[in-house]
């Protein structure tokens, strides 16, 4: 049997009353839609054809149009109506408008998340503890930088920030145009072209120490390019690190090429663009970090490590 | 003869609006007369009809069992009462609606991410598709993808025990009774008892190993009625109490800890800072971070704590 008879039967039941409500898509259209097949959703339908109430007359069987590029409903019978949400399901959504709410800044649009939390909420068996939760850590509110930015991003407008980079040490001032904003382990941040680096950037909230609205000039717009393709040469870092380590490499694992045990500690490989980020951070570990490469970078480490002591002599 | 799956799915649905359409309980001979799809003998049809009515409440469907006939209860009836059976949320406006596809379309982990737009694919069958509303709120990137999940949660939903290597500053065999998931921070968490230490615990479910399994017996543990998963976070993230540093930091540079502390003018070349610190490591990452440009000066021990702990990273 190519697939579970249930997930077969599930799809259906959701099938009817989606079908229903949307009439005129295509097959093509509601396999995205169901995540399936085009040849998956039309066995589907050509099985839901022959199910009916008893007697199973045409009175009596679900009836409908279907064409590859239209499939309508003419009769759902008493499948009309889509299922009740399961425990998973409503779970997803609680949780997600968990980890969304406090990120809201829009009062009335807050209010309508807590709203849609608390209905939800009370669709599961409100005796039982849940299965799964968001544990929230320090009260995230939304501040005047975030609100800000919420606006550009609507309005397609740009910014003038002042940000402190955390690989450099250093505050520069630069025009920025929002893509898109993403929260990552507790921290906001927002894709943007900047026309300080000239290519897109992420910037994390809580180190814009200031922002204001700006006009862009239609010249600098036309001038910025589609996306930038170019990636810097990648620097390939081997360290050997205590376990006491790994949080930080599960944290930065898109920069992880590899880790293996090495004895009681860990042999890990980095591929990193900004060396000076990965200094800072590989100082900043406890316990064990031996450097084994390249040559530059394990001079660079030591010499700041011993520059860190020294002080304290 | 074994039937295909086709037969079976035309079959439970067939039963499904069987069950729905009638508004009195259906007995087992009703069913096998009316119903397209059960054939052979009597107790062929009986035991198709068991696994149908299992399969059905796997689908989540509530099948009602009753009696028409208080003198004949063992005559057992079967319905599904539509109130039940379909969802009812109320209307949900255009807003409401984008509100809840950001939601469900934030997770990483396939479990939630399928659950979620099943969840939507439903409130599109009560009000049609919707053109999209930019909320302009941020996307989510909270949540590392794990592996595992799907059996996890199905560990805890049915109380299954656990057992598996776990990495942590070593590598150990664990055997859990779990009592719930907390993603925390990106992370997603199983909480559960350690059956061969007593205690609560939390294990981070990205250092869980592929060896993972789950006991085939459900309903192996009782979770304590009085264990609460937001209370055991609650707990453990007040652990540690607040302290004070003082530190010198170079003008115009050390910028995220001039953004944590309090800043006094020294001299030409150095600021003072004063910062407040619920975790020494933590503090001391910030300061390592700083590179020459910040120094800890009070208390000494703490100063002390720095160099002793930037030291281990020749030997360990």
């Amino acid at each position: 049997m190519a697939e579970n008879a249930l997930e077969r039967t599930s799809r259906a039941l959701d099938l009817i009353p989606f079908v229903a409500a949307n009439p005129g898509l295509s097959i093509e259209e509601l396999a995205i839609k169901f995540e399936s097949t085009p040849s998956q959703i039309f066995k589907d339908l050509e099985m839901l054809f022959m199910c009916g109430l008893p007697g199973y007359t045409h009175l009596e069987l679900i009836d409908m149009e279907l064409e590859e590029d239209y499939v309508a409903i003419r009769n759902p019978q008493n499948l009309d109506k889509p299922r009740k949400l399961s425990r998973i399901e409503t779970t997803s959504l609680t949780l997600g408008l968990d980890l969304l709410i406090p990120l809201i800044g829009d009062e009335e649009l807050k209010r309508k998340a807590v709203d849609l939390r608390g209905r939800f909420t009370a669709l599961l068996n409100e005796e039982a503890e849940p299965i799964a939760t968001v544990i929230q850590g320090e009260a995230k509110s939304i501040g005047e930088v975030d609100v800000v930015i919420a606006q550009a991003l609507a309005h397609q407008t740009s910014l003038e920030i002042t940000y402190r980079s955390a690989s450099t040490d250093e505050i520069s001032t630069r025009i920025i145009s929002p893509i898109s904003t993403y929260l990552e382990r507790d921290h906001l941040y927002t894709i943007a072209f900047c026309s300080k680096a000239g290519e897109e950037r992420h910037f994390r909230h809580d180190r814009i120490l200031s922002v204001k609205a700006t006009e862009v000039s239609e010249q600098s717009k036309r001038e910025r390019p589609a996306r930038s393709v170019e990636k810097p040469d990648l620097l390939v870092v081997t360290a050997v690190l205590s376990p006491r380590n790994r949080y930080f490499l599960e944290a930065h694992n898109s920069i992880v090429e590899s880790v293996v045990s090495h004895g009681s500690d860990l042999l890990a490989t980095f591929s990193v663009g900004d060396y000076e980020w990965l200094l800072r951070e590989l100082l900043a570990l406890p316990g064990r970090v031996e450097v084994l490469g390249p040559p530059e970078f394990t001079k660079e480490f030591y010499g700041r490590l011993d520059a860190v002591l020294s002080q304290y002599r | 003869m074994s039937e295909s799956g086709l037969q079976k799915s035309e079959r439970l649905i067939n039963l499904t609006m069987a069950l729905l359409a009638s508004r009195r309980y259906l007995t087992k001979a009703e069913i096998f007369r009316s119903v397209e799809g059960y054939s052979g003998t009597p107790e062929t049809m009986e035991r198709m009809f068991e696994r149908d009515k299992n399969d059905l409440r796997d689908l989540g469907l509530e099948i009602e069992v009753g009696s028409e006939d208080p003198l004949f209860e063992d005559e057992a009836g079967y319905r599904i009462n539509p109130k039940r059976y379909s969802l009812d949320i109320g209307d949900l406006d255009q807003t409401e609606l984008a509100l809840l596809s950001l939601a469900a379309n934030q997770w990483q982990n396939s479990l939630f991410s399928k659950s979620g737009q099943r969840a939507i694919r439903k409130f599109e069958s009560i009000e049609g598709l919707q053109e999209p509303v930019s909320l302009a709120l941020p996307f989510m990137k909270s949540e590392i993808p794990a592996k595992h999940f799907a059996l996890l949660w199905d560990a805890v939903e049915s109380r299954k025990e656990l057992v598996f290597t776990y990495h942590s500053l070593q590598s150990t065999k664990r055997r859990i009774a779990p009592y719930g998931l907390g993603l925390h921070q990106g992370y997603w968490y199983v909480i559960g008892l350690d059956l061969d230490k007593s205690e609560i615990r939390n294990f981070k479910i990205a250092r869980i190993d592929s060896d993972l399994t789950a006991g085939k017996k459900s309903g192996a543990f009782e979770r304590p009625v009085d264990f609460s998963l937001s209370k055991y976070f609650d707990r453990k993230d007040h652990e540690n109490e607040e302290q004070r540093a003082v530190l010198n930091i170079r003008v115009g540079k050390a910028q995220e800890i001039r953004v944590a502390a309090a800043i006094q003018p020294f001299n030409d070349d150095w600021d003072r800072a004063e910062i407040a610190y619920s975790s020494k490591s933590e503090l001391f990452e910030l300061v390592a971070k700083s590179l020459t440009s910040a120094i800890i000066v009070d208390p000494a021990p703490l100063r002390d704590d720095f160099v002793q702990w930037m030291k281990e990273k020749r030997h360990g």
